[in-house]
């Protein structure tokens, strides 16, 4: 199992915003998706979904074009969970979570047993099991956050494209959400997730691809990606160095250092947080 | 001719058809434009060529007219301006019966100044009435205007139809203000005769659309349905006398048929 | 271990909408029934039923079958073609107040069936009427649906629906009025109110297949109205195809509405207020609403429709009159919420 880009351009409106990205992310790895403002993130998890159609090069799914797979294959192999989504009407959490269990349905059925466990299992790994009942409107952005995240679970695809899933998060949740994630990477899932957070994506990812302007500027293990040039080239950041009592080390964004070009214009509007 | 009228403007399509068939011509200056509408009229032929106004008060003074004509019920905005001019004009009534009808006649051909020709048109309805035979069987009838709207007893209609020796239905079902019976109401009043416009294609409209109700056609398969234009109907005139002869001659094809 | 949880979940969503589409076709029935037996002349309605088993196309038969039972079956056709394309276009749209009559959809559905009747083009060709409504009725939906895709508001849609039901309603009085017929301009009335007064059979084979076929592709679109409750991009990773979804929508809008209000006029407001009230029974998603939304539409047509036969006032009111004085205010109290919740 594993998903990969090549040489993947995409144009919006006349603007070059993927120019040249090529990664992969396979079964069981937990890939960081980082980078500043307006660098192409949330654009190449959409190329990635297939949401959003390259001018040049593919997507491929175990080597298989994703053009060239039904949209019901992809949906079951593919799931996505969107930036700031929203919850348009007052549903209940459990039929929220639900909508993951739609590529699997057959038409004119009802959900299935296996329909039915899957959503349980997505909300308790999301934590929203005890909000089942609640709706849309009584939701703190939390537990909308983590709602959505549970109706992206409930898939069980074999990839699942997260763009900033922690970020309207509390720290509490934050680390639960990452523990999540890298546990179901851990189960056989590939996961790529776009992260703001630098601590938190060194702490738990395999993996970080940083992306800046459009192009791949790293794509190694956390301690190799987020070298000091690179975190100052790409982010304009200092960080600070430490390591935890267990000899894990972390970074700490500290410093601002120099301009950062892309602060002034948000090409595409595609990438505002 | 010193007195009579040569600038004679009609406000009503009924009086138009007076106007047209007792006066000169030269002495007609302006018809309605309903009179030129041979779906309407029964002058259509007459009027061709002769000015047509809408009613409007400032075409009617332009005009000049020395005789103005008007209809009970149509342009009163009109009638009233020509009143306060100190210039009132001649206002027709709606007849209830044939009496009506031929006071109306002798009216309009005294205004016009040929009172001969109102005597002789008044002669010739009541020539064609004498020659009627009505039926033997006092036959329902139920008489159907675009929209459904039907003879309201009590009308020249109504006497129509009696003059024909036939009962009018419309007496025993509800009519609303405006004197349309609903559909199936006239259905159910089991009619023996149903009178209908003659079946001129003519332009659409939903009103005349109902009058081709599948019910209806139904009836008329059932040869019940009579076709007399509606512009026989309209206006009190000699041509009233013509409706009746044709009532009596659709009573008479369709006794025979209903008494075997 | 999670049994009685997934029993609640499984279960009380799917049996009680079951129970209330059970219970709205029930109503519908009935209420067809009903309308069958109001009138306004005395009908014995067993006879006729007996004369026209026994193929005598007697005058009581003939009354039955030609007029009682068209109006009432036009009412609930209607009536559902009305409430589930409100449903469809609110889920659709994510806006609660859609409805095709407030978009204009349904005035533009009259001018175009306008101009095909009092045009002739409908003498010559039978199918040209619906075909003029769609016509109308699929050019408002395209325009809506634009202005949707550009991100227009609630606010903004209303705007554009208040635009288009304007213009669509003053061309057609200035169609009427360059009609030839000397009725026509008085029959504006009837476009712009409804009225399924004195209809006929012809006119329910006439909507039937399109109505039909409309409604199996607003239908078809139910899972994804749910998906796109979480967006389009959700919606689209669900595997999805929002364009065929909004092909499907636009035109399955247009047949329903635009064949319906071609034999019946535009009756507004049953779109708008039936989702609403079928909600708090079924829950928010969207697609469990759309059958509901269907069956109460016509239910609440042909309740209208008895209304106005059983008031004592002739003619009889249109029924745009009566499902606009329950519509207006149900409206205006919905934007009064939706101003105070924002």
């Amino acid at each position: 199992m594993r998903l990969s880009a090549e040489e993947l351009r995409v144009r919006l409106q006349d603007r070059s915003i993927l120019d040249g990205v090529s990664l992969s992310v396979e079964a069981g790895e937990f890939v960081g998706l980082v980078g500043p403002n307006g660098a192409g993130k949330t654009t190449l998890m959409r190329a990635l979904a297939g949401l959003v159609p390259p001018s040049a090069g593919h997507v491929l799914l175990d080597g298989r074009p994703l053009s060239a797979i039904s949209r019901d294959e992809r949906a079951r192999r593919l799931a996505v969970l969107v930036q700031s989504a929203g919850i348009g009407w007052p549903m209940r959490v459990s039929e929220v979570v639900a909508l993951g269990r739609l590529p699997h349905r057959r038409a004119f059925a009802g959900p299935s047993e296996a329909d039915h466990a899957a959503v349980a299992r997505a909300m308790a790994r999301a934590d929203v099991t005890h909000l089942r009942e609640r709706t849309e409107p009584s939701l703190s952005s939390g537990e909308r956050m983590r709602v959505l995240l549970a109706r992206a679970l409930a898939v069980e695809a074999e990839i699942l494209l997260a763009d900033e899933p922690i970020t309207a998060l509390d720290p509490a949740h934050q680390l639960d959400a990452m523990s999540l994630l890298r546990g179901i990477s851990r189960a056989g899932t590939g996961v790529v997730a776009v992260l703001h957070d630098l601590t938190l994506a060194a702490r738990f990812c395999d993996r970080l691809v940083v992306l800046s302007e459009g192009r791949i500027v790293a794509d190694a293990r956390p301690a190799l990606a987020l070298t000091d040039p690179l975190l100052r080239a790409a982010f304009g950041i200092t960080v600070l160095r430490g390591t935890d009592a267990d000899g894990t080390s972390y970074i700490l964004p500290w410093h601002r250092s120099g301009r950062l070009r892309e602060d002034d214009h948000d090409p595409a509007g595609q990438d505002r947080s | 001719m010193p007195g009579w009228p040569s600038r004679i403007v009609s406000l009503n399509l009924c009086a138009d058809e007076l106007v047209l068939r007792l006066a000169d011509r030269g002495q007609v200056a302006a018809v309605t434009y309903l009179a030129g509408d041979p779906r309407g009229s029964t002058v259509a032929a007459q009027a061709a060529g002769v000015p047509v106004t809408r009613g409007l008060a400032e075409e009617i003074v332009a005009l000049k007219p020395d005789l103005v004509i008007a209809g009970a019920f149509t342009t009163r905005t009109t009638v009233g301006l020509l009143k306060r001019i100190g210039f009132p004009p001649l206002e027709l009534g709606v007849p209830a019966n044939f009496d009506g009808v031929r006071a109306q006649i002798r009216q309009v051909a005294a205004a016009v100044g040929h009172p001969e020709r109102g005597e002789a048109m008044v002669a010739e309805l009541d020539a064609t009435l004498a020659r009627v035979v009505p039926a033997s069987r006092r036959l329902r009838v139920l008489v159907l205007r675009p929209n459904a709207f039907t003879v309201s007893p009590g009308s020249l209609g109504d006497a129509i139809i009696r003059a024909a020796g036939l009962v009018n239905v419309a007496a025993e079902i509800g009519r609303d203000r405006t004197g349309s019976v609903p559909l199936e109401a006239a259905a159910l009043a089991d009619a023996d005769l149903v009178v209908v416009d003659a079946g001129e294609t003519g332009t659409p409209s939903l009103a005349d659309a109902l009058l081709h109700h599948p019910i209806l056609e139904r009836l008329r398969a059932q040869g019940r349905t009579v076709p007399i234009p509606n512009r026989l109907w309209t206006c009190p005139g000699p041509q009233v006398a013509e409706v009746v002869v044709r009532l009596a001659a659709a009573a008479r094809a369709r006794t025979p048929m209903k008494t075997p | 271990m999670n049994a009685p949880m997934s029993f609640v979940t499984r279960t009380t969503p799917q049996a009680s909408s079951r129970r209330l589409v059970a219970g709205l076709v029930l109503l519908t029935a009935i209420l067809i029934v009903a309308s069958v037996a109001v009138g306004y002349a005395a009908l014995d309605l067993p006879a006729a039923l007996g004369d026209w088993l026994a193929g005598r196309s007697t005058l009581p038969a003939l009354v039955l079958m030609e007029l009682r039972l068209p109006r009432a079956l036009l009412g609930a056709l209607v009536g559902f073609s009305l409430g589930l394309t409100g449903a469809v276009m609110q889920g659709y749209l994510r806006n609660p107040l859609a409805d095709p009559g407030i978009l204009g959809i349904s005035s533009a559905a009259a001018l175009g069936a306008v101009v095909v009747f009092y045009g002739g083009l409908a003498g010559s060709l039978t199918l040209a009427l619906p075909l003029g409504g769609i016509a109308g009725a699929a050019l408002a939906a395209l325009g809506v649906n634009l202005l949707a895709a550009r991100g227009t508001g609630t606010l903004g849609l209303i705007l554009a629906g208040v635009g288009l039901s304007s213009l669509a309603g003053a061309l057609t009085a200035l169609a009427l009025n360059l009609a030839p017929n000397p009725y026509a301009a008085l029959e504006i009335v009837f476009w712009l109110m409804g009225s399924l007064a004195d209809r006929s059979m012809d006119h329910v084979w006439l909507c039937l297949p399109l109505m039909i076929l409309g409604w199996i592709l607003m239908l078809s679109t139910a899972r994804a109205l749910d998906a796109l409750a979480l967006g389009e991009d959700t919606a689209a990773s669900l595997g999805f195809d929002l364009v065929s979804v909004r092909i499907r929508i636009v035109t399955g809008a247009a047949l329903a509405v635009g064949s319906g209000v071609a034999v019946s006029g535009a009756i507004g407001f049953v779109g708008l207020v039936v989702p609403h009230l079928v909600r708090p029974l079924v829950g928010a998603r969207p697609g469990a609403s759309l059958w509901p939304s269907g069956l109460l539409g016509a239910v609440l047509v042909l309740g209208a429709d008895l209304v106005v036969r059983l008031l004592p006032t002739r003619p009889e009111l249109k029924l745009g009159v009566v499902t606009a004085l329950v519509g207006a205010p149900f409206l205006i109290a919905l934007l009064f919420r939706q101003g105070r919740g924002r």
